[in-house]
């Protein structure tokens, strides 16, 4: 029943290891490089649709100025192993917090059933138009505000 | 389900943050299972059972006992 984990094995750090074959490398650089290819690809898209007509080359890196950042950051979620940041519990999902995680995820697809159900129910009988990309905003929003909301109502029971 | 691991912890001299290190888990957890507001998953019971080198039973008991 006790799994081992990277984190007891390597020494951690504060942006955490990525393991490389049999080595473990610090997962920023990786993340960072990363990243801008996935922005620079995006940045070909960008500019291959003319988002600017007149100004292609110039959309393209717009794009990939706007995108880096963020593409970065979540190559970092994507690549790092959370055993090896510091502070980790190298059991995680036998922590307190796992528990509340699992409550408001499942309370969040509750509400997002809930509020879809009723929105396509006011939406059949109102005589108004919405575009489909507000409505799966909307929908994201949702879900953000009500797994955020019980987790920290979760995490305020203790 | 009541237990006696903040007794348990106390006779041993430790912190709580000492016991999450043990045990692989956060401190809050320790704190949470201490209040009786969460109860631990089978695997990690054993392991503090086998930490304090008792029982599961002589830890942690169901409330309507």
């Amino acid at each position: 029943m006790d799994g081992g984990s990277a984190g007891s094995a390597v020494a951690r750090s504060k942006w955490g290891k990525v393991r490389v074959g049999s080595r473990w490398i610090a997962a920023v650089p990786p993340a960072i490089a990363l990243g801008m290819v996935a922005a620079g690809a995006l940045g070909v898209v960008g500019a291959a649709l003319e988002l600017v007509p007149e100004h292609p080359v110039v959309s393209g890196i717009a794009v990939a100025l706007a995108t880096v950042s963020p593409l970065v950051g979540l190559s970092w979620v994507l690549l790092v192993d959370r055993s090896t940041l510091e502070g980790a519990a190298d059991r995680p999902e036998d922590s307190v917090e796992a528990s509340w995680y699992e409550k408001a995820a499942s309370g969040a697809f509750t509400d997002i059933l809930l509020v879809t159900g009723l929105g396509c129910t006011a939406l059949a009988f109102a005589p108004i138009e919405v575009e489909g990309l507000h409505t799966l905003m909307a929908v994201i929003l949702v879900a953000f505000a009500s797994f955020g909301v019980r987790y920290a109502v979760q995490r305020r029971k203790g | 389900m009541r237990n006696s691991l903040a007794s348990l912890r106390a006779e041993n001299g430790w912190s709580q943050q000492r016991l999450a290190d043990e045990l692989g888990v956060s401190r809050q957890t320790v704190i949470s299972i201490e209040k009786g507001r969460f109860d631990p998953s089978l695997p990690l019971a054993f392991r503090i059972a086998r930490l304090f080198g008792r029982r599961i039973e002589d830890i942690f008991v169901p409330d309507e006992e």
